[in-house]
């Protein structure tokens, strides 16, 4: 009997466990947002001894749950092919209670694919994604029959469905305040329904949602505060949201957490995850204010992550992901506890291989026409270029050769898992430069293309770490020393290019180089370098720009002393280049950095180092307003607030440090602060010297601590103004004194 | 008193040092390798080789010599640390376990897990002990459940005490 | 991650303050005298963790010397220049 099937092209919306099989959305060309249903199995993978091996089959044949096993051959990525017991699990949400149980009755054995994302081993399949553009045949029940892809997450301007967006605003930040408000914004116009009373809040939400069906929920702390707050009175009054455009499902809670990573205290809020919609709380969204919704959008489709996860994790869960789906392609064992250890070398190899990047001392001063030279993504395209993966570091095969420096050898074939996975972004990323660089400055995809090649820059970024991370299920010590050592050298070997072609080195850093020669002021001028670069490293290299000027700062402490990551310029285009001074720190409070800000934009008129001292009056004029606003209370609180991050327990300080003293007074009042959150407070006068800002009573601007910020500023000033100085005179004697003519107020 | 002579005649020992004697891992190290080839596996990555140096210099006037008879692996997980005891050959070599506990506090894995790594690692250290001396030390005041494993398992127990404290020449205010 | 040995920074610090004692005990001016020869060397700290040597003082020292040496050139190129004027 033929099944009557219809066929429709869409966008993949949502994936997840259904009773049977999976469950996919799909916003269909037609305009409906459609649920199916689709047959698909996940399968783990036991390796152990044949006799262990043999009882968990017997055991695994007598348990309630529908799985199919058999004796396979698999490839792991170190050990090659071994023999493991497939457990196939029919329907994917029986298989992670099936695994937890089976690896508590067995925990000596060696468990793989067991713990993988589903969208991940279905993009391992179908090569799905968020967005992708798919053909689907399914049947009068829902289900589907066939299925297919139509588009790839590597297209530069891909076909998009048009969402629709509903944005929930509580009308306060509610770790500030209690909100009474939420500001509702529809397709269709602007509402705002009062909190109180709930019952007429819950129902007029229900409408809304009911009315304009969004795809995507994007609200205002709605992880941390509006969706719990909205469950919650919708079990007190028993009105049901539907917030969930599946209605067998519940809502997905995560609770918060805070973990130790990456060498810091990091703080996870909490999170509400829909189903067959998105939600996304911009102030929970990791790196929302780098990259936005667009940024989003490319990461999902590129890591073939849930919209939702994407937008929450870190870029580490991103890499990982990819390599994930690279290895399930590849039939490449995915282990589930990272077992590797690092191979012995001797105490002197060691010595050699703990380095990072190198990283110089810069010329202290102010330089004129300077190239900064860089490679493009460094770390990437050394693992790329040179195929260093966990699994080709260390082999004895003939294609193997010697890393520079190490006792270590990298297999250059067959293509490693790691350089495969990075392959098509790096491309991407390549490709989307370049297209950058031809588009007008008005061009509508500017915005778009800059969102996705900031979302792929902190994918490259973090996949280096990733190599060496403990965690990391495809990780390897010696892979990360391999990279940093291809690294040293590589900005050596740019290094003495730039010298041999006369050219003076003024600054080297990791993958960079600050290079300055007489009569080379234009682009074509360094063409001559980056050629020689490309062809003594191999790895791609570019001119990021030509500084009209930059100055290299020295340590606040010494001014003899260079630092390697502290300097500002302005690029022959104008803009402004800043590192390591106040404006770029998280602590700085806006009035500083502003202020900072605009004196760099004085400087911006000067079109070389000449005019430069003609400047230094409008600086000082500038500056001395501002003190003269700060002094007479004209500077709003907010602009004075200073954002700091708890960085242990309370109980854990020796001496109260501002921020602990400001996170103290939060908890007298009742709010709950935890290690990796962040506060903001004001200095104040006397004791106990801050205050923090989200107290129930507003603090009274007459207790700020005016001589503070003064300092505070004057400092900020003298970083702009310490070097620039008339080219003939001392930088040390006339420049200081000036300015400390001024700044002894 | 210089138990180094002491150390190497046990098959398997147990050193516990306290927390206030930060270098005494490594001032083994450093004696241990003047007696010949030693295998150092550090599951606190706190080997720093350059506090090695001086000392090695003291007893051998070539360095990198030295430096090259000692090998050193690092774990940074308890699975890493079982893999390493489990990779490692059994050599006449003499064999040195830094801090073997450090990885094993990581209350992400849930402790039935990391006791039974642990059960594994001493039986690899039992393995080991048949062709060399095996040192294993850990930090005073490590935890305690863990530690009494380690305690019963290990024959030989020696609890480090603080060197003496250099006396302070007498203040005239 | 997965980094064992402290930063050439750190190095650079410790080989400093193991010599506080020295420092003292010295006149004053020797003790900016001494500051500044640390400070000097300050300079070459990503050529000495590209050394990587067992022995990281000795090439601190080495750098001292290099700064040391650069300034006797500045100062003979000054010289050289005062006689031939004076000369003239």
């Amino acid at each position: 009997m033929d099944v009557e099937t219809h066929e429709f092209n869409g966008w993949l919306l949502d994936l997840y466990a259904g009773d049977r099989g999976i469950i996919l959305w799909l916003l269909g060309d037609d305009g409906a947002r459609r649920r199916l249903q689709q047959d698909l199995s996940a399968t783990f993978y036991v390796a152990g001894s044949a006799s262990r091996l043999h009882t968990l089959w017997c055991c695994l044949k007598n348990q309630p749950v529908s799985v199919r096993l058999a004796r396979t051959e698999r490839r792991d990525l170190f050990a090659g092919m071994i023999t493991v017991l497939a457990v196939e699990v029919t329907h994917p949400i029986d298989l992670p209670g099936l695994f937890r149980a089976i690896s508590h009755s067995f925990p000596d054995l060696t468990y793989y694919d067991a713990d993988l994302p589903l969208p991940l081993r279905h993009a391992a399949i179908y090569n799905t994604f968020p967005l992708a553009r798919c053909r689907v045949t399914a049947d009068a029940n829902g289900t589907i029959r066939e299925f297919a892809t139509l588009n790839s997450p590597w297209e530069l301007d891909p076909s998009f469905p048009l969402l629709r967006t509903m944005i929930l605003e509580p009308d306060v930040d509610p770790s500030h305040a209690e909100p009474k408000r939420i500001k509702v914004r529809t397709p269709r116009g602007q509402f705002t329904l009062d909190m109180e009373p709930s019952r007429a809040l819950l129902v007029s939400l229900r409408a809304l949602l009911s009315r304009h069906d969004p795809d995507l929920l994007l609200t205002a702390w709605g992880d941390t505060w509006l969706l719990p707050r909205l469950l919650a009175l919708s079990q007190q009054t028993g009105i049901n949201l539907h917030l969930n455009r599946d209605p067998d499902h519940k809502i997905t809670h995560r609770p918060q957490r805070t973990y130790f990573a990456y060498g810091q205290v990091i703080h996870r809020g909490q999170q509400m995850h829909l189903y067959g919609r998105w939600h996304i709380d911009v102030y929970n969204a990791v790196m929302y204010h780098d990259y936005g919704l667009e940024g989003i959008w490319e990461l999902a489709r590129v890591t073939s992550l849930p919209v939702q996860t994407v937008a929450r994790v870190s870029p580490g869960t991103g890499i990982s992901a990819m390599q994930i789906v690279m290895a399930l392609r590849q039939k490449i064992l995915v282990p589930w506890h990272k077992q590797q250890a690092e191979r012995p070398k001797t105490a002197l190899e060691l010595l050699h291989a703990d380095q990072g990047g190198l990283v110089f001392q810069p010329t202290i001063g102010l330089h004129a026409n300077v190239g900064e030279i860089d490679f493009v993504s460094m770390y990437p395209s050394i693992m790329r270029c040179f195929n260093i993966s966990p699994e080709t570091v260390g082999t004895e095969r003939p294609t193997a050769e010697l890393v520079p420096e190490l006792g270590m050898i990298v297999d250059h074939d067959p293509p490693g898992l790691i350089p495969q996975t990075l392959a098509p972004l790096l491309d991407k990323r390549l490709a989307l430069k370049q297209q950058l660089m031809t588009l007008s400055k008005w061009d509508a995809r500017r915005k778009r293309y800059k969102a996705c090649a900031s979302a792929h820059k902190w994918l490259l970024v973090t996949c280096f770490g990733y190599l060496g991370y403990k965690n990391a299920r495809f990780g390897r010590i010696e892979a990360h020393e391999a990279v940093t050592a291809y690294g040293r050298e590589a900005l050596l070997r740019a290094k003495e290019a730039a010298e041999d072609l006369g050219f003076t080195v003024l600054h080297l850093y990791v993958d960079g180089v600050w290079v300055k020669k007489d009569g080379c002021t234009k682009v074509q001028d360094f063409r001559p370098l980056l050629d020689e670069i490309l062809s003594r490293t191999g790895l791609p290299i570019a001119l990021d720009g030509i500084y009209r000027w930059v100055a290299f700062l020295p340590s606040r402490q010494d001014v003899r002393v260079p630092v390697a990551n502290r300097y500002f310029g302005i690029f022959q285009d104008g803009t402004i280049k800043t590192r390591g001074i106040d404006l770029r720190r998280h602590d700085t409070p806006p009035f500083i950095a502003e202020t900072q800000q605009q004196m760099l934009e004085v400087l911006v008129e000067a079109s070389n180092t000449d005019q430069l001292p003609e400047h230094v009056p409008k600086i000082h004029a500038l500056l001395r307003r501002r003190l003269i606003d700060l002094r007479q209370g004209r500077v709003s609180l907010e602009k004075l607030l200073v954002r700091q991050t708890l960085s242990r327990e309370l109980n854990a300080y020796r001496t109260p440090s501002p921020v602990a003293q400001a996170v103290a007074q939060l908890q007298a009042a009742g709010k709950t602060i935890r290690p990796g959150q962040s506060v903001r407070f004001l200095y104040t006068r006397g004791e106990p010297g801050v205050i923090a800002w989200d107290l129930p009573n507003p603090p009274d601007p007459r207790t700020i601590d005016v001589p503070q910020y003064k300092k505070l500023l004057q400092r900020a000033a003298q970083t702009v103004l310490e070097l620039l100085t008339p080219p003939s005179t001392s930088l040390l004697t006339v420049g200081c004194n000036d300015v400390h003519g001024l700044l002894l107020d | 008193m210089d138990i180094i002579p002491d150390l190497i005649s046990s098959q398997l020992a147990l050193l516990i040092i306290p927390r206030e004697d930060r270098d005494a891992m490594l001032t083994l190290a450093a004696r241990l390798a003047g007696h010949g080839l030693l295998r150092v596996l550090d599951g606190g990555n706190s080997f720093n080789i350059l506090r090695l140096t001086r000392p090695l210099r003291h007893q051998t006037p070539d360095l990198e010599a030295a430096l090259e008879r000692i090998t050193v692996a690092r774990a940074f997980t308890c699975y890493q640390m079982a893999a390493l005891l489990s990779q490692a050959q059994t050599l006449p070599v003499l064999t040195l376990v830094l801090n073997l506990l450090a990885t094993f506090l990581d209350e992400n894995v849930e402790l039935g897990e990391r006791l039974r790594l642990l059960q594994a690692c001493l039986a690899d250290l039992h393995r080991l002990r048949r062709s060399a001396p095996v040192i294993v030390t850990v930090w005073e005041g490590t935890d305690e459940k863990m530690l009494t494993i380690l305690e019963d398992a290990i024959d030989q127990v020696w609890r480090a005490e603080l060197p003496p404290p250099i006396p302070e020449p007498p203040r005239l205010f | 991650m997965g980094r064992t040995l402290p930063s050439i920074t750190q190095v650079f610090l410790q080989e400093q303050e193991s010599f506080a004692r020295f420092r003292r005990a010295l006149r004053r001016s020797d003790q900016l005298a001494l500051d500044a020869m640390f400070a000097a060397a300050h300079k070459h700290l990503a050529a000495a963790a590209y050394a990587a040597h067992a022995l990281p003082f000795e090439v601190f020292l080495l750098s001292m010397l290099l700064e040391e040496h650069k300034e006797v050139m500045r100062l003979r190129q000054m010289v050289e220049e005062l006689h031939g004027c004076r000369d003239s």
